[in-house]
């Protein structure tokens, strides 16, 4: 079985048919069951693209109403949902998935891997996004679709001022959406840290896996607080807990909060993808290694933090106290260094290199040109004086443009066509590409950069009409000019990549000369990606081992064999880079389908109040994931598998540190961020908000809550000794398993069962902010405890069923992960409802 | 040593900006509780109450992130990635260091803490 030696090209075919017949998707209909990554993020991409496309027209509608004084074009509610679903199109539907979609495509063939670590979770990712994205367009469509501006302030997006469901449609439709960020970011970090070419230590990560890192970790703990104010406004506009109704102890402010939390590192998480795209072509156009590989890393980490301390530069007109815009502004400042350091390291590699001015490299200039200039208006912006100037002004949108569309469309168009011979196979054989840049850049530049001059000269944003004579007449007419000639570039962009796609020549084997392991692949690649997988030995694997593209085809390297027709590949030790586990990965299923199906009867059931359908679709969901189980793990016990060269290791659920243990530490990191989100939210309206000592508190004896996290302790303690009572070797094993799991069951079910009575004994969660979030916190705690039951059941279930042993312990692991998470958490809710009563009265 | 135990040492690339997200997170809520309780208008020698926290705060904080740059400093893997991480983790506390000391330096210069 082992792969040492070279095999005949005979046996080196039939192991690429083999392989191709274990990794293949179904034709027809049978495509809805894809889960491959390569398939799934060909998806993402086409799906983002389109959004943009809709996007697009919304800005030519925006363009066509400003274009003169008193456009006639639409009137005042149809241009607010026009410009709200611009923001929002570009912003969640467009940006953030094209990311994930080259993410998602690109990752596993520049590690050395055959698919990411949860291809189920990928497809079911990309049918929520698609389904989320759906329910925007189509409310669009029907002339409902949210009106209140991207970022959806209270109290405009309030029940008071938003009695449709406008409002309701963003905040679901959003959330859908960002259920598939947060499993792509799981998905994405688990895959970088576990699942690299074996040798490929961190400090020889490609720099772009490197940012895609950041970038997901950015989202574990941006996109909660977002989650969590989007839950908050739907409870409150549909069941009138008052958590932003500062007639009623809530604040307004708690919203800006909570989204500029999500929403100014956002601006990096689009950045970030765009930045490791420039760090991976320039290289390659300039023809030299880059220069301060170490200095981007740690740049791009810095970036990372720092981006999340300056959520209120969006809030300086609020009222906060300077001493804490002052913080603000200092952190906002300081970003541009660590941004700074790339900018020059890229300009040193062009500097130090023999640039090559192909198409790709056209595009990186654009970047280069466009996104310092948004990036100085981004300090001048940082400092608390001028913000105040040009706050909620055209000079801020100008601002946003160029740093979004030179940071991410650029780099985006450079990627595209450096990447698309990867894709498609094909190298261009029409010079449409230049063109198209010249129109894009002059186009973006004609329209944004007189938008400085137009917001400077006092022209608010989101007016849908204004007086001739203030000067705003002859700019405004300039920016819709080129926002119509950029997009007749953008149009003969998609025109050159469909001659591209039909009409190139074939593609030569890494057509620009790059060393990075995705050329080692087939263009367009196989669905297994590599027919056996590679050691890496340095940054530059193709630079290195020139041969290894016909290695790794002829099965000259791991796995290269077919084994009991599974899909497998390798995982390894985070920091030594050594194999570590033989990963198996599922084959394609409509199981991803049907469960997003059943988390869209959810969001539908919340959108047209059609209650009792939230709870049918809840479980219909809890089933599905159940029924992704099947088929996992194994009967019996396997131990260590040879993967060739040799070498031998165990199966991923006999492994110390498999994927989804990993991934359920992401999650809770994730889940941790969103509890703490909501217990600055209740602090934060006790400190800040108005109306408060609350006219009534819970009458709470300490007993009460402290039963309630007595039996949170008593489960996550029964999770560890199920665990540990697992890992005995005597007979009593089983039987003693099976008696911690349904004590943690137990444990869940008596907490639940108090905070319960705690949440019923809260006086008017209506009636003040106070009741209103103690209840939101009793509610997270008592989530949290009925899943714990269900995943100690489970646990119970797989135990009986024969798939747990000594050595197969990974459902229990993941559970006692989630019970020891619940406890910490459940506990410090309960604390703070039993001490916010006196809190209140200081 | 366990991957778990081993992979924690990814946690020292971050454990300086870290020390920063809990000095910002630390200044930015004790200044809004400091103005709710009223600690402006009391006084901690020459400066109010509230100023006196923040700067406590502050420096604690500092000096929590220079030891641990001066226990990263000393580090010296054989492994390969792991001094990769020793490197970066000590260039990323630095960083973290005088982002922690630029950020607070508004208490130093603003009028009033709560106006």
């Amino acid at each position: 079985m082992s792969a040492a030696g070279a095999p005949s090209s005979d046996l080196a075919m039939r192991l690429h048919r083999d392989l191709d017949r274990i990794w293949s998707t179904p034709p027809g209909v049978g495509r809805l069951s894809a889960v491959n990554h390569t398939i799934v993020g060909r998806r993402f991409i086409v799906a983002a693209f389109v959004f943009f496309i809709i996007g697009g027209l919304l800005a030519m509608l925006i363009r066509a109403q400003l274009a003169t004084p008193h456009g006639a074009f639409v009137g005042p509610e149809l241009y607010n949902q026009i410009f709200t679903m611009h923001g929002s199109v570009m912003m969640f539907l467009f940006a953030i998935p094209m990311f994930e979609g080259v993410a998602i495509y690109m990752l596993p063939k520049l590690l050395g891997a055959r698919d990411l670590a949860f291809p189920r979770l990928t497809a079911y990712g990309f049918w929520c996004y698609v389904f989320g994205g759906s329910i925007l367009v189509v409310a669009m469509l029907l002339g409902v679709a949210p009106d209140s501006g991207w970022f959806m302030y209270t109290p405009l997006s309030s029940n008071t001022y938003s009695p449709g469901i406008n409002a309701d449609v963003w905040l679901l439709g959003i959330t859908f959406v960002e259920i598939s960020a947060v499993c792509a970011a799981v998905e994405i970090t688990v895959t970088i840290l576990k699942m690299r070419a074996p040798g490929m230590t961190i400090d020889r990560m490609p720099l772009f896996a490197w940012y895609i890192l950041v970038t997901a970790g950015m989202m574990l703990a941006g996109f909660p607080p977002l989650i969590l104010g989007s839950i908050l406004l739907e409870v409150e506009r549909a069941f009138d807990l008052p958590f932003f109704d500062p007639a009623r102890g809530g604040d307004p402010l708690l919203w800006q909060h909570l989204f500029w939390l999500f929403g100014h590192p956002e601006v990096y998480i689009i950045f970030l993808p765009g930045a490791g795209m420039v760090s991976t072509i320039l290289p390659v156009m300039a023809r030299r290694e880059i220069v301060g590989y170490t200095w981007i890393v740690v740049s791009v980490v810095a970036v990372g933090f720092l981006s999340f301390g300056l959520w209120v530069h969006h809030m300086f007109t609020t009222g906060i106290p300077h001493l804490a815009l002052g913080f603000f502004s200092a952190a906002s400042t300081l970003v541009a260094i660590p941004t700074g350091v790339q900018i020059f390291s890229w300009l040193a590699t062009l500097i130090d290199g023999r640039p090559q001015l192909k198409l790709p490299m056209l595009y990186l200039f654009g970047f280069f040109v466009v996104f310092v200039a948004g990036g100085l208006t981004g300090v001048m912006v940082a400092v608390v004086p001028f913000d105040w100037q040009v706050h909620d002004t055209h000079f801020v949108v100008a601002h946003m443009h160029y740093v979004l569309v030179g940071g991410f469309v650029f780099p985006l168009l450079a990627a595209a066509y450096y990447w698309l011979p990867h894709v498609s196979g094909k190298v261009a054989r029409y010079p449409l590409g230049h063109a198209a840049f010249w129109l894009i850049f002059i186009g973006f530049n004609v329209t944004f950069f007189i938008m400085h001059l137009t917001g400077l000269l006092g022209m608010p944003r989101r007016v849908f009409s204004y007086e001739p004579g203030w000067g705003w007449d002859l700019p405004n007419l300039v920016s819709s000019f080129g926002g119509f000639l950029m997009t007749i570039g953008f149009a003969l962009f998609v025109v050159d990549m469909m001659l591209h796609v039909r009409f190139g020549r074939t593609a030569p084997r890494n057509p620009w000369g790059a060393s990075t392991l995705e050329w080692a692949t087939a263009t367009p690649p196989a669905t297994y990606n590599f027919a056996s997988l590679p050691t890496v030995s340095g940054r530059h694997p193709l630079r290195d081992t020139p041969e290894l593209p016909s290695d790794l085809a002829g099965g000259r390297g791991y796995l290269g064999f077919p084994r009991e027709g599974r899909q497998e590949t390798l995982g390894i030790h985070m920091t030594a880079a050594t194999p570590d586990q033989v990963i198996v990965l599922p084959g394609p299923t409509y199981l991803p389908l049907y469960t997003a199906f059943a988390t869209g009867v959810v969001f539908l059931g919340l959108l047209f109040k059609v209650y009792w359908l939230v709870p049918v679709g809840a479980v219909l969901m809890l089933a599905m994931f159940m029924l992704w189980t099947r088929g996992t793990g194994q009967l019996r016990d396997r131990g260590p598998l040879p993967i060739g060269l040799g070498v031998s290791a165990p199966a991923h659920w006999e492994a110390a540190g498999a994927p989804s243990w990993w991934a359920m530490v992401f999650t809770l990191v994730a889940d941790g961020v969103l509890f703490s989100s909501l217990a600055f939210g209740a602090l934060f309206l006790w400190v800040s908000a108005p109306g408060w000592p609350p006219p009534q508190v819970i009458d709470v004896q300490w007993w009460q809550p402290a039963l309630a996290g007595a039996g949170l302790v008593a489960a996550a303690l029964a999770g560890r000794r199920a665990v540990a009572v697992n890992g005995n070797a005597d007979a009593s094993r089983s039987a003693g398993r099976d008696r911690w799991l349904l004590l943690a069951a137990a444990g869940h079910a008596f907490a639940l069962a108090w905070l319960v009575l705690l949440a019923l004994a809260t006086p008017g969660p209506t009636l003040h902010a106070y009741g209103a979030a103690t209840v939101a916190l009793l509610a997270y705690a008592g989530f949290h405890a009925a899943l714990g039951c269900v995943f100690a059941l489970f646990g119970l279930w797989r135990s009986r069923a024969g798939y747990i042993s000594a050595a197969r312990s990974l459902d229990l692991r993941i559970g006692a992960l989630w019970h020891g998470y619940t406890a910490a958490t459940g506990i410090a809710a309960v604390l703070l409802v039993a001490a916010l009563p006196r809190l209140v009265t200081l | 040593m366990s991957e778990t135990a081993r992979s924690g040492k990814l946690l020292l690339l971050v454990a300086g900006f870290l020390l920063w997200s809990s000095a910002f997170v630390v200044l930015y809520g004790l200044q809004g509780l400091g103005c709710r309780l009223g600690w402006e208008d009391m006084d901690l020698g020459p400066v109010s109450l509230n100023r006196g926290a923040l700067l406590a705060a502050w420096v604690l904080h500092v000096g929590l992130i220079g030891v641990m740059a001066a226990i990263q400093a000393r580090r010296r893997s054989a492994d390969r990635g792991d001094a990769f991480i020793d490197r970066a983790g000590l260039a990323l506390t630095f960083c973290a260091l005088v982002a922690t000391i630029w950020t607070g330096l508004p208490i130093l210069t603003a009028g009033s803490t709560c106006s």
